[in-house]
């Protein structure tokens, strides 16, 4: 190992210990490189621009976060809310259904896991509170459903592995969608059987009259990821543009049909965007000095031998890859470790021929249930945070969720069949 | 004092705002362009990619200073968070000065190698690539700048006298 890098790892560690920005700390480990190794930092920041220019797949994902913000409108997520509540009609733990149903819906027009737990989970732990559920189940379920959101396309996290790998964009997005009802499913049995022992309410049939208004009413926004898979799918757009059109559609079903948007929230939309397009794609841009180094310093082929000497198993690999970037999901952001890690087992992953578009489902999967995982799963916070649900509360009724979900993840890695017989029935 | 205010702020609300905000705006316009000409005129567009690529860069660094100022860029905060608060801004300083200084090394080589980038250009509209990049310059100042800001807060914070806590009787 060179001094430079030596010295580029300390400065990564110190990005964490010290609280930097992420992006400003990557570009910073960079510098550290450059001085040191005596190159002329002034080309860092052309790497860092011209990562930027060049990924033309990654111009979707301001159109996504675009799209997501006019649609995560309480309006908008109240109908969809009630569609998903007379669906269920009366079943025991009816509410609990309802969540997850209801985040399964909704993930088809955002790619956040966050956007969903904040807006639509605000409103469905307020309901199950007022109906006697247990705060922490209502917490835990709000949090676990919205690691939907970015398995069921659009999704930003399969954008930027799209970007790291040259996967289709396409074809991740579709192989999510098998997974993701799955999870659906995995929470749904996990709600009848805890509803049924603590005797959580049963729904109410909702008329049929009543049905049917809030069907018609939810089906403008139901359409969104026909439009946006179906744009994709039939090769009419590319992602980029499909996340474009998505984004004209919300705006005109939000501006003509549900009538919650006006010029000047429209203003301020597009600024969160601005910001939050600042913040995700700025850390792929910085990104680059992280790459430089690994790529300079042949970091991902010293990795592959050293996994290769430890084993040949195609498996075994699989199986230590999902436990360290679960372990990292508790701990760092998942942009970060998408940026710095995938770049590293990429060969590695080629190497044991694994297909990329069902590895890249399995990762995503892996680091969303990150997300919820305790004690630092950033979901945990957001759903406490909404519903004014103390944390342990929600962490101690997180647990059975978090083993469905870590079925299904174990299901998908071991059976890549499950992600890619829609990618490959649609080609 | 109150006029250089105004006028620091409506150059802020330029630059973070309304620019990437406008450019958000012909990105988003020029892709549905892009394809309805595509199909319902036949007739693809040439310099489509190249005009959102360059809004695409534009909004990204000038987007992340915007984050920096409203202070929501990602961070790892776990270490921060089990800190009482004096070594929590002693922490946060320590970052901050870190970064600060890298940056300020690398400010005149990014700028003289932008400024070089000046003789090639990009394939379409021919634009110099020094001006594709040039929001990297202001990004770097702004960066600083924010910095800076933040760095003089936590000092002043840290050399604080301890409040100290009259007990009622």
């Amino acid at each position: 190992m060179s001094w430079p890098l030596i010295a580029a790892l300390i400065m990564f560690v110190l990005m964490f210990l010290l609280r930097m920005p992420i992006p400003l700390g990557m570009i910073s480990v960079g510098i550290v490189y450059f001085l040191l190794k005596g190159l002329n930092p002034g080309i860092l920041s052309g790497q860092i621009m011209s990562m930027l220019y060049s990924k033309y797949v990654l111009i979707a994902v301001p159109l996504f976060i675009f799209s997501a913000t006019v649609m995560n409108d309480g309006k908008i997520t109240e109908y969809i809310f009630k569609f998903a509540n007379g669906l269920i009609g009366n079943k025991k733990g009816a509410l609990g259904h309802v969540n997850i149903i209801a985040s399964l819906i909704f993930s088809g027009m955002t790619g956040s896991a966050i956007a969903d737990a904040s807006g639509l989970g605000a409103m469905e732990i307020d309901i199950m509170r007022k109906n006697g559920y247990d705060e922490g189940f209502s917490g835990a379920i709000t949090a676990a459903s919205a690691t939907i959101g970015p398995i069921f396309p659009p999704s930003i996290p399969m954008v930027t592995y799209a970007m790291l790998s040259g996967a289709s964009v396409g074809a991740l997005f579709i192989g999510g969608m098998i997974p993701g009802v799955l999870i659906a499913v995995a929470l749904m049995v996990y709600v009848g059987i805890i509803s049924r022992k603590r005797n959580y309410p049963a729904g109410e049939k909702a008329p049929l009259r009543d049905f049917l208004f809030f069907t018609f009413k939810a089906i403008p926004a139901l359409l969104t990821p026909v439009i946006l898979l179906g744009g994709i799918y039939t090769g009419w757009m590319t992602s980029t543009e499909a996340g474009a059109v998505a984004g004209l559609y919300a705006i005109v079903v939000s501006f003509l049909i549900y009538r919650t948007l006006g010029v000047k929230s429209l203003w301020k939309m597009i600024k969160s965007t601005v910001r939050q397009t600042g913040i995700v794609a700025m850390m792929v841009g910085a990104s680059a000095a992280i790459s430089y180094i690994v790529t300079r310093e042949n970091v991902a082929s010293t990795v592959a031998e050293l996994v290769l000497q430890i084993t040949q198993n195609k498996y075994v690999f699989l199986l230590a890859v999902n436990i360290s970037f679960l372990i990292l999901g508790m701990f760092i952001n998942v942009t970060t470790i998408q940026l710095v890690f995938i770049p590293i087992i990429l060969p590695l992953v080629e190497a044991f021929g694994i297909n990329l578009v069902h590895f890249g489902v399995v990762i995503v999967l892996n680091m969303m249930i990150g997300l919820s995982t305790p004690p630092f799963g950033t979901l945990l916070f957001v759903t406490s945070g909404v519903g004014d649900i103390p944390l342990k509360k929600v962490i101690k009724e997180i647990r059975w969720p978090l083993v469905g979900m870590l079925a299904v993840l174990f299901l998908i890695t071991y059976i890549p069949d499950i992600v890619m017989v829609l990618p490959q029935l649609l080609n | 004092m109150t006029k250089l205010k105004k006028c620091r702020d409506l150059l802020q609300k330029i630059i973070e705002e309304i620019i990437p905000c406008i450019l958000f705006c012909v990105l988003f316009i020029v892709f549905i362009v892009q394809v309805v000409m595509r199909y319902v005129f036949n007739n693809p567009l040439t310099w489509s990619l190249e005009v959102t690529s360059i809004c695409y860069v534009w909004i990204v660094t000038l987007g992340a200073c915007y984050a920096q100022r409203l202070r929501s860029h990602v961070s790892f905060t776990m270490l921060y968070d089990a800190m009482p608060e004096k070594k929590r801004h002693f922490l946060k300083m320590t970052g901050n000065s870190l970064i600060f200084v890298l940056f300020g090394l690398l400010y005149i080589p990014a700028i003289k190698y932008i400024i070089n980038l000046k003789i090639s250009k990009t394939a379409v509209l021919h634009l110099p690539f020094s001006v594709v990049y040039s929001p990297f310059i202001a990004f770097l100042s702004l960066i600083l700048i924010y910095l800076l800001i933040e760095i003089i807060e936590d000092i002043k914070l840290l050399l604080k006298p301890e409040d100290k806590e009259i007990k009622p009787l």
